[in-house]
């Protein structure tokens, strides 16, 4: 049987009507397990049951009680799906394959769900009408497999060349930078409104306002003038832990901004001193005893230990007035140090932090480019210059009920350091507040990525490299090429249709995309094809709508019939965004409404009413359907789950196989 | 075979959540909170099935940290209180009750629950932006040059702590030893970098409250078969006394040998070698004419002996706790190597005195300065005992926040009310330009308004338990409170003729409303000069950091309760 079988898929949803499916699942506890897309969607209707409640901005929050009996309040759409634990396999792809998209775009999690359920749907309605298209003549009983695994082709085919071509050039125009022109700095309103658009989904109605404006303000003042934004938003993600500190017990709005770094830690001795001091970095024992680990002392007579033992504490001393002879005032250790060396230090005016965890160092490494300093005895002592950085002030400071040290640097190498201070009254609330922070940064990490256009998934390129190369000629005439493109891709895919079963160069090719999706690679690999960096677009479903017209106008126009079903499919599902965005609301904003307004403004060219809706970073939004597809183009490749007792050599769990 | 259990899937409840499930989880917990609230709060004895300590209390601080809830909203509720009381240690039942009538209410609203949390966050808003302003009616500046409102805060901290079994004057005698000890913390000297020092309580069961007191100076309990080794035959030494604080063992161990082994000759007396290094600092500290030795750890008998013989009184296993007021108190810094002390390391004392309180014997050390002092705290048994210590440290803390932030509020429900009645008026003349930034209606507003000032009010009507009626004055907003015939009250004998916070006295013709209903929207007015401070000096005060905290947490608490839609608990 399968590593952890799932006799206890057990997901209670009061008066909702996906318990069939796991019940059915219950039941099921054969091997192999037949899959299609109708239990798939299944599956992921019951997640989308889940997700929906908390997504948008009138979403709630989910509390989750951890085995341990510790609170989260979260309304992140990946905490949410994987504290669910979920057994069913198919479940478990999309919670990976969202959880992938998450960890680069810092968001979209519950979005990548309703998408993906969205088209799902689509698919299985044009599967269950009459449609020839699809099955390629044949009857549909017999092949369903076959179209699906077709389905999963299409479905590349069509991300990487029709899905690019139409955000490049339709839906660019509708896009805006978040760089001011005149002088190509950032604006900072729009940063503001895309981490608003942001943190609505993200964080609770009540605090909103004030972690956006927060964010923004921690986002500028890290930022250096001359530096370039990737690398502070880098180090901020890579930091970030060692860059906050949660308070409990006050209120949200007493979070704050301070200057310079929090050192988690209280001074083991604090000697206050006024201006700037010299600090120097150790990580090993500043004192040393008669053994060491490798070292064993044989004692030969009473006065030898006296005497060693008495070297030993000279030495410490020695050691300590040599630093203060260097100016030093501040140590930093991340080893515990003996109450001999915190003594020494105060009889010299030498405050010390020890304990240091050593990631807390490290940034400490990073922001002043210093090295620690070895403390063999004839090192210090000889060299004249030792490694040590200036610090613009080192005090206590006291957040909350406990007392920290806080670092303020003169200069800087590559970011302008400061902390945030984060209050809440739970942990689990300011735990939230964390990660939905820290993946702030990383979605403005995705917001800044630099692109390189057009970089298409590796292998399908080499199939489908006459269509490039065509396409890449004829770019200036979207409709043509878009036209004498599908005239190619008709032949291509038809060829492609007929071998399928035959040719085992295309079984491996849909293999390879499996497994790159299962390590989760190929988001990694994915760039955007939006030409600048920075690109932004407003929120609210406008790009899912946006999207959807042109699709569905590309639809029309598109003479291969599949590619035009696929388009129409995602263009379809794509609504599902926006309804669910506005499901809540009442007379003039419910959807319908929303969307007849706004095709009938973008028909006639007039501007569309977004001031309302916040901004959001089109990148993210373009690698949200990218990932929607890759997952579904595997799921439905899917047609058997077999289970395994051992563990496979691979990690992978579920293993899709042919038993055709 | 395997040991490895699967993982059960998340149990996973949908919501919204009901009103019904919600109140059943809060109902126990309020009413166990609301019972306990005030200086009339019945009080609550914890303990557990099987035996052991029993716990007599009414203070959130020890209700709070004794509860095991396993209902999900309640579990939120207490870990947002516990925090409060962690930071704060006082108004943890005001803002546990708060809360509760908060969700309570809130949940009975027909109204979109993001109107009632954004509503409920502007009001909220209100509250603290009136109650940071400097016209505020319902907060008064502390004068540190009396100690009369200082006296009062701590008053009204230990009066709503009933289980620590205190008379009238039993409290008032509490309240001065309290404030007494704080004044001592506070050292001499001013400029930067000033460390308030600490009041160690020192706690003595069996005998009166009266009996309680505060020495300036540390005790430092010490047996009688003790007292003859330590102290030479001379006695304790008199006046200027020099003092050498250790904070390694001197016991005479070879410790601290490094990770590797030791390769020890049988010829090698390690012991001996140790001992000799023991007397060499010994022979030290008597050339350096040290008195008196205190050590944190342990001290090997014959270095006692030795001390004892050179009149230097030697005290061993102090424990880490003490090692920081000492050093505050005597500029002794804690030595921690056996060869080449400095003679800036020593401290001094004014005087030792042997101290004997009940069964127990001590040795008092008398500081030159100000800054350490010790509490000496009697009651007569355990769990009061226990109980009023919390108090004290509770007034200790409140007492700290005042001197940051030197505002008072008033208390006896006249904040809670007086906050009521200007939200009512506040709400009826509400702009429409604050309702369309709002996005609601003007109905909606005032509904949610509504439940925010009867979840107020039902606080202060909380403070009374016996049945006695509450009312609300239609030109301050005060709470007066009228005792039920029968009822002695001993805390105010003048009840009715009072507020409750005693800034006010009844006057004629002041138009009163019974408190929870309806009464037309006024704006409360301040007081004037001539109405303030009237003779009585018995005002109800509380700490303004305190309850401001409390108030906010308690509002995000119950949005954040409000704002659930799902339950998910790991099973596992």
């Amino acid at each position: 049987m399968c590593k952890g079988i799932p006799d206890m898929f057990f997901l209670e949803h009061m008066g909702l009507p996906v318990e069939v499916d796991l019940c059915q699942w219950k039941e099921m506890k054969k091997y192999p397990l037949s899959l299609d897309l109708n239990k798939v969607l299944q599956v992921a209707e019951s997640l989308e049951n889940i997700v929906c409640r908390c997504f948008g901005p009138e979403g709630g929050h989910v509390l989750f009680i951890k085995s341990t009996g510790d609170l989260l309040i979260t309304r992140d759409g990946r905490k949410i799906l994987e504290s669910l634990l979920l057994d069913h396999p198919v479940a478990r792809i999309v919670v990976h394959s969202a959880c992938n998209h998450a960890s680069v775009t810092g968001d979209g999690v519950k979005s990548f769900v309703l998408l993906l359920c969205g088209v799902l749907r689509e698919l299985q309605a044009a599967i269950n009408k009459k449609d020839l298209i699809l099955s390629g003549g044949t009857t549909r009983n017999q092949n369903q497999g076959h179209v699906l695994k077709r389905l999963s082709n299409l479905m590349m085919t069509f991300q990487t060349e029709i899905l690019e071509n139409i955000i490049v050039k339709q839906l660019s125009p509708h896009f805006e930078t978040v760089f001011l022109k005149e002088t190509n700095t950032l604006s900072s309103r729009t940063i503001q409104s895309v981490l608003d658009t942001y943190f609505s989904g993200r964080i609770g109605y009540n605090n909103r306002a004030f972690i956006s404006r927060l964010v923004a303000d921690y986002f500028h003042r890290c930022l250096p003038h001359n530096k370039s934004i990737a690398d502070v938003v880098h180090t901020v993600i890579t930091c970030f832990s060692e860059l906050h500190t949660e308070v409990l017990g006050e209120p949200i709005e007493n979070s704050k901004i301070i200057s310079g770094i929090v050192l988690h830690r209280q001074f083991a001795v604090y000697c206050p001193s006024g201006g700037k001091i010299r600090a120097v970095i150790i990580t090993e024992q500043f004192h040393q005893y008669l053994s060491a680990s490798d070292v064993t002392f044989a004692v030969c007579s009473d006065a030898q230990l006296h005497l060693s033992q008495i070297f030993l504490r000279q030495r410490t001393e020695k050691l300590m007035k040599h630093l203060q002879n260097m100016e030093v005032r501040l140590i930093l250790s991340t080893v515990k140090q003996p109450e001999i060396v915190l003594f020494y230090a105060k009889q010299n005016g030498i405050s010390v932090v020890d304990c240091l965890p050593a990631e807390e160092i490290e940034l400490v490494r990073i922001i002043t480019g210093a090295s620690s300093l070895s403390t063999a005895y004839g090192d210090i002592v000889s060299r004249q210059h030792l490694d040590t950085f200036l610090i613009t002030c080192c005090q206590p400071v006291l957040l909350g009920s406990r007392k920290y040290v806080q670092l303020t640097f003169s200069r800087s190498l590559t970011l302008l350091p400061h902390s945030l201070v984060i209050c809440g009254p739970v942990k689990g609330l300011t735990e939230q507040l964390v990660s939905a922070i820290h993946s702030a940064f990383k979605m403005l990490q995705q917001l800044f990525q630099p692109v390189v256009t057009n970089c298409v998934g590796l292998d399908t390129a080499k199939n489908q490299g006459c269509c490039k190369t065509r396409k890449r000629e004829s770019v200036q005439e979207q409709n043509v090429t878009c036209s004498k493109y599908q005239k190619d891709s008709v032949c291509e895919c038809n060829s492609h249709g007929i071998s399928l079963n035959h040719s085992p160069e295309s079984i491996k090719c849909g293999g390879h995309i499996g497994s790159r999706i299962i390590n989760g690679d190929i988001v990694l690999q994915m760039n955007s094809p939006i030409d600048n960096t920075g690109s932004v677009l407003p929120g609210g479903g406008t790009f899912e709508m946006l999207l959807n017209f042109y699709l569905q106008s590309f639809a029309k126009q598109c003479q291969d019939a599949e590619l035009a079903l696929v388009c129409s499919v995602v263009g379809n599902a794509l609504l599902n965004i926006p309804q669910n965005i506005y499901k809540a609301k009442k007379r003039n904003t419910c959807f319908l409404f929303k969307y007849a307004q706004f095709i009938s403004a973008l028909k006639n060219n007039e501007a569309i009413e977004t001031s309302q809706l916040g901004l959001e970073s089109a990148s993210c939004k373009y690698q949200l359907v990218a990932s929607v597809l890759h997952c579904i183009s595997k799921l439905v490749a899917i047609d058997y789950i077999v289970g395994v007792k051992c563990i496979p050599p691979n990690t992978t769990n579920d293993e899709s196989t042919d038993d055709v | 075979m395997s040991r490895v259990e699967a993982k059960k899937p998340s149990v996973c409840t949908t919501g919204p959540m009901n009103i019904q499930s919600v109140r059943d989880s809060l109902s126990v917990l309020h009413g166990v909170i609301m019972s306990c609230y005030g200086p009339l709060g019945r009080i609550k004895q914890v303990h557990n099935g099987t035996g052991g300590c029993v716990l007599t209390t009414s203070q959130s601080s020890a209700l709070f940290n004794s509860f095991s809830v396993s209902k999900p909203v309640a579990k939120l509720l207490v870990a947002s209180i516990r925090n409060h009381i962690s930071c704060f240690s006082d108004s943890g039942l005001f803002a546990a009750s708060l809360c509760c009538y908060l969700v309570d209410h809130f949940f009975n609203l027909n109204i979109a629950r993001h109107t009632v949390i954004k509503v409920s966050r502007s009001l909220l808003n209100m509250c603290i932006s009136y109650l940071s302003a400097d016209d505020c009616a319902c907060k008064v500046k502390v004068d540190f040059n009396s100690s009369k409102p200082l006296l009062c805060l701590i008053r009204s901290v230990v009066s709503s702590k009933p289980a620590c079994m205190l008379t009238t004057q039993e409290a008032d005698y509490i309240s001065t030893l309290i404030l007494k000890a704080f004044i001592c913390t506070i050292p001499d000297k001013s400029g930067p970098n000033i460390v308030l020092g600490k009041s160690v309580i020192v706690p003595i069961e069996g005998h009166s409250v009266s009996e309680s007191s505060v020495v300036p100076g540390l005790l430092i309990e010490m047996p009688e078969f003790c007292w003859s080794r330590s102290v030479p035959s001379s006695g304790l030494p008199f006046a200027e006394i020099k003092l050498a604080l250790f904070s390694i063992s001197l016991s005479g161990d070879l410790c601290d040998t490094g990770e590797g082994t030791l390769n020890i000759l049988n010829s090698v007396d390690t012991e001996n070698v140790m001992l000799d290094q023991l007397l060499i600092l010994g022979k030290k500290l008597v050339e350096d004419r040290v008195n008196f030795l205190l050590c944190q750890k342990v001290v090997h008998p014959s270095l006692k002996q030795y001390l004892k013989e050179h009149s230097v009184v030697a005290v061993d296993r102090l424990g880490a706790a003490l090692m920081e007021p000492v050093s505050q108190m005597t500029g002794a810094q804690p030595i921690a190597s056996l060869s080449s002390i400095p003679d800036t390391c020593y401290g001094s004392l004014q005087g030792l005195h042997k101290m004997s309180m009940g069964s127990k014997h001590y040795i008092h050390l008398i500081p030159t300065g100000n800054s350490v002092c010790s509490f000496v705290l009697c009651n007569r048994n355990e769990t009061s005992l226990k109980e009023l210590m919390r108090t004290c440290e509770a007034a200790e803390r409140v007492l700290q926040l005042t001197l940051k932030n030197p505002w008072v509020l008033l208390g006896g429900g006249c904040t809670e009310t007086h906050l009521a009645a200007l939200l009512r008026y506040k709400s009826a003349n509400m702009h429409s330009s604050g309702l369309t930034e709002l996005n609601c209606t003007a109905a909606e507003y005032q509904l949610v308004a509504d439940c925010f000032c009867i979840s107020l009010e039902a606080l202060a009507r909380n403070l009374e338990h016996d049945g006695g009626e509450m009312s609300i004055d239609l030109q301050m907003g005060h709470c007066w409170s009228a005792a039920p015939d029968g009822a002695v009250d001993f805390h105010c004998s003048d009840t009715g003729q009072q507020c409750g916070c005693g800034t006010h006295r009844k006057l004629e013709g002041l138009k009163c409303s019974a408190l929870g209903s309806r009464y037309e929207p006024f704006c409360p007015q301040g007081s004037t000069e001539k109405q303030l401070y009237p003779k009585s000096d018995k005002f109800v005060f509380d700490c303004f950091a305190a309850k401001c905290n409390a108030l906010q947490v308690a509002v995000n608490t119950a949005s954040l309760i409000l704002d659930l839609s799902y339950v998910i608990e790991d099973p596992n």
